[in-house]
């Protein structure tokens, strides 16, 4: 980063793009998310299931997020790494509730940290545990002690409870997430 | 990295997603069903529980890892499954459960249908003793007549109780039953189904039933109503079905004796007979494979000409299929019970793919979509333990699929070895039909002229007695030393209990460069039976190398030769 494009990020001159990815297992929520940050205008009413990805801007604290809404369908799950190298954080979100899955999840996530492209890197983890609404809902100590997360050591990580259909918990998660991007861009 | 990421899913393709040891489940593959029954595009697992025996048997429905919901059945069920029954929204299956001689339909975990099989008119003579109202001893003693006249299994089920009966009770079940029509009820003994007309995943099936009474039945999902109705030449024990009702379908039924039939097109056809009984059968478009009690995976076509064969390291216990469309791969699990428990195999036609094991035997298996996950594969062990394995993402089961097939496995590919016709063989054919009188008669004189020459030498040899002689002496030789001075040691026993031959010696050819025998010629004393004559001589090895020498016991002629293999002897003297 250049002397003047710091110059610049420190009078908040240039406007700050910082691109996410939102990965997780199909049907965990990671659309509905993206569409309760996005302005209301923007909101689309009705969500489907995903298909390969789709691309999605919005804006928190000042800072413009270009976030890369991957499907989490097995067989689009593959495209995942194709994206980790160009990402400046990464947001991973479980469904508590789908407590047979919680080791699928496990496996994604051990896949993830260990891909050379986010092995070796400075790279923040927002975890959300979605669907904190419903009844056999895990709490998110529940989840992060499944995913191992203790064992995260080398990267800033964050875990929040969720529910994506009102918008709880979804604030806390992502105002965390925009301090450590802009930490790392200083 | 991505090497490592696939050796490491080679190793262990599944996650343990879920097991519960102590879910004290007793079920079969045919009572255990993958359905979305709710409608919510989250798949439960539906099976049959049979209890401990005591107990009411229930249907129990687990929404991912917990029990969702409890059906309690009066019957014990022969088979359960989830169709859709019409194509109303929201999509949701009905479970289909045959017990005795009745199909329930369950929708929304609620008693939704009950179909029962049409009934038979009982045997006249039979309807007849029960209208007569006669005394409960002469009754009985009728109908056991009658049973031993057209079978027991032939009786209705109110007779057959009434013989089954203790004595002090068969009063009061009469009285009781008196008013009752005589009818017999077959019973289901297998269930399964195929798609109506479309072959998507969510469209309407149709149920096949096979039943007690020879006869497989195939049911309208809709109306429940008998859409077709064929005589089959079994009583099934297993089912297999493929295809669509309205355009193409094959039924593949298993005999309890072990005769597989198809039925296809109206017709069924034997396709096999398996020397031992099978455990579970898979239809496949061309082909079913069967896992036979023996111990063995195998696969034959649908024609019946046997495909393959393979040895399992167990006693198999279930088979399931295991389609992997995004490995391009069809998979049969099968689970088999050995000495230390049990364990899983899954084979790609009859190539092992992939291997675990289980602390107990599992009995029942089913391989489809669970929860949200696609490839997930659900068993209950003899033990009673519920456990559900995710196929991983990454899984590969390697390219043994590429690996070329041992050509031995294919019985109808071995091609015999027959030789070429040589020039020879072909004049001779032609010599044989141009010449075939002259043959024939040579022929004949050659046989003829054989069987006077056996004749003569068994006159021969019955006159000079010699082939008793030579049979009855018993020769034994030893060399005792190292040389180059060598004993060599006779033994002689005559073993004929009534002949006494006389004028026995014994001598040895030898090479007289080599050897020096003392006593070249020794004369052998009355061989007395059952005594043994010990003779001996002294060899002395000329020089350092060995032969073998020939002994020979004569009397007039020849009688009996033995080689001795000499030693070599160490030194020779100078
Ligand atoms: N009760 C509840 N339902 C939720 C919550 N978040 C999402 N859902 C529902 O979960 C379903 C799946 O949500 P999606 O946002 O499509 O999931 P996704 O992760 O984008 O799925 P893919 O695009 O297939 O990877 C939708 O029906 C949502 O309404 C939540 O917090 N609580
Ligand atoms: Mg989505």
């Amino acid at each position: 980063m250049g002397l003047f494009d710091k110059l610049s990020n420190f009078l908040g001159l240039k406007k700050k793009e910082v691109k996410v990815l939102v990965v997780g297992l199909n049907n965990s929520g990671k659309s509905t998310i993206i569409n309760h940050l996005k302005s209301d205008d923007e909101k689309s009413t009705e969500i489907v299931p995903t298909i390969g990805l789709s691309v999605e801007k919005f804006k928190n604290q000042k800072v413009y997020f270009t976030a890369l809404d991957m499907s989490g369908q097995g067989r689009y799950r593959d495209l995942w790494e194709h994206y980790y190298k160009e990402c400046e954080g990464i947001i991973f979100v479980i469904d508590s509730s789908d407590r047979l899955r919680l080791a699928v999840a496990k496996e994604e996530l051990d896949m993830l940290i260990q891909h050379p492209d986010v092995a070796g890197r400075f790279v923040p983890l927002l975890f959300f545990a979605n669907k904190m609404d419903l009844r056999d809902a895990l709490s998110s100590v529940k989840v992060a002690a499944a995913l191992g997360l203790e064992k995260l050591q080398d990267k800033p990580w964050h875990i929040c409870s969720s529910n994506a259909v009102t918008g709880e918990g979804l604030q806390e998660g992502v105002h965390w997430f925009t301090q450590q991007v802009c930490e790392s861009m200083r | 990295m991505a090497s490592l990421r696939i050796s490491l899913s080679m190793q262990q393709p599944w996650i343990d997603a879920y097991s519960d040891p102590k879910a004290e489940i007793r079920t079969f593959s045919s009572c255990l069903t993958l359905g979305d029954l709710n409608g919510d595009n989250e798949y439960k697992l539906i099976l049959a529980d049979l209890g401990s025996g005591s107990g009411h048997v229930k249907l129990k429905v687990y929404k991912g890892t917990s029990l969702s919901s409890e059906i309690v059945l009066l019957d014990f069920p022969s088979a359960v499954v989830s169709i859709y029954t019409d194509t109303n929204e929201p999509r949701i299956p009905g479970l289909a459960v045959s017990c005795g001689c009745h199909v329930l339909v369950y929708r929304n975990c609620r008693p939704y249908f009950k179909f029962c099989m049409p009934s038979i008119e009982a045997s006249s003579l039979e309807a007849d003793l029960w209208r007569q109202k006669s005394q409960t001893t002469q009754m009985v003693r009728l109908l056991q007549e009658l049973a031993d006249e057209i079978g027991y299994s032939n009786l209705s089920a109110p007779s057959q109780t009434l013989l089954a009966l203790e004595p002090n009770m068969r009063d009061e079940f009469l009285n009781k039953n008196r008013h009752h029509l005589i009818k017999k009820q077959t019973v289901i003994t297998c269930m399964t189904a195929i798609k109506k007309s479309l072959s998507d995943e969510k469209s309407v099936s149709c149920i096949i039933l096979a039943t007690e009474n020879y006869q497989v039945f195939i049911l309208d999902p809709e109306a429940f109503v008998i859409m077709d109705k064929f005589p089959v030449p079994c009583v099934a024990s297993m089912i297999s079905a493929l295809g669509l009702y309205a355009v193409d379908y094959r039924v593949l039924l298993a005999s309890r004796a072990g005769k597989i039939f198809l039925l296809k097109a109206g017709v069924t056809v034997p396709v096999a007979h398996l020397a031992s009984h099978p455990v579970g059968l898979i239809l496949h478009t061309l082909s079913f494979t069967i896992a036979t009690m023996n111990g063995n995976l195998q696969s034959y076509s649908t024609k019946g000409i046997k495909q393959w064969s393979t040895t399992l390291p167990g006693a198999p216990v279930d088979v399931c299929c295991v389609p992997l469309q995004g490995l391009a791969l069809n998979l049969v699990a099968v689970s088999v019970s050995t000495d230390s428990g049990g364990s899983i195999l899954l084979y790609s036609g009859p190539q092992l793919m992939h291997s675990f094991n289980t602390p107990t035997p599992v009995s029942a298996l089913v391989f489809g979509r669970y929860g949200q996950e696609e490839h997930a594969l659900c068993s209950v062990t003899t033990g009673g333990a519920l456990s559900v394995k995710l196929l991983k993402r990454t899984a590969n089961f390697g390219n043994g699929e590429k690996a070329p097939m041992i050509s031995g496995s294919q019985p109808h590919n071995i091609k015999l070895l027959v030789p070429k016709k040589t020039r020879l063989f072909v004049e001779q054919t032609l010599r044989e039909r141009d010449q075939c009188r002259e043959m024939h008669n040579w022929f004949q004189k050659a046989w003829l002229d054989l069987g006077v020459s056996v004749s003569e030498a068994y006159l021969n040899g019955l006159r000079s007695t010699s082939v008793c002689e030579r049979e009855s002496l018993k020769l034994t030789a030893q060399v005792l030393g190292l040389g180059p001075r060598l004993k060599i040691q006779l033994f002689l026993e005559n073993l004929a209990p009534d002949y006494v031959p006389a004028g026995l010696a014994v001598t040895f050819l030898y090479d007289p460069k080599l050897y020096t025998i003392h006593k070249t010629y020794i004369p052998v004393p009355m061989l007395v039976p059952g005594l043994t004559v010990s003779l001996e001589t002294l060899v002395t090895c000329e020089l350092g190398v060995a032969s073998p020498l020939q002994v020979l016991v004569f009397a007039s002629r020849l009688l009996l030769t033995a080689v001795i293999n000499m030693p070599p002897a160490t030194a020779t003297l100078v």
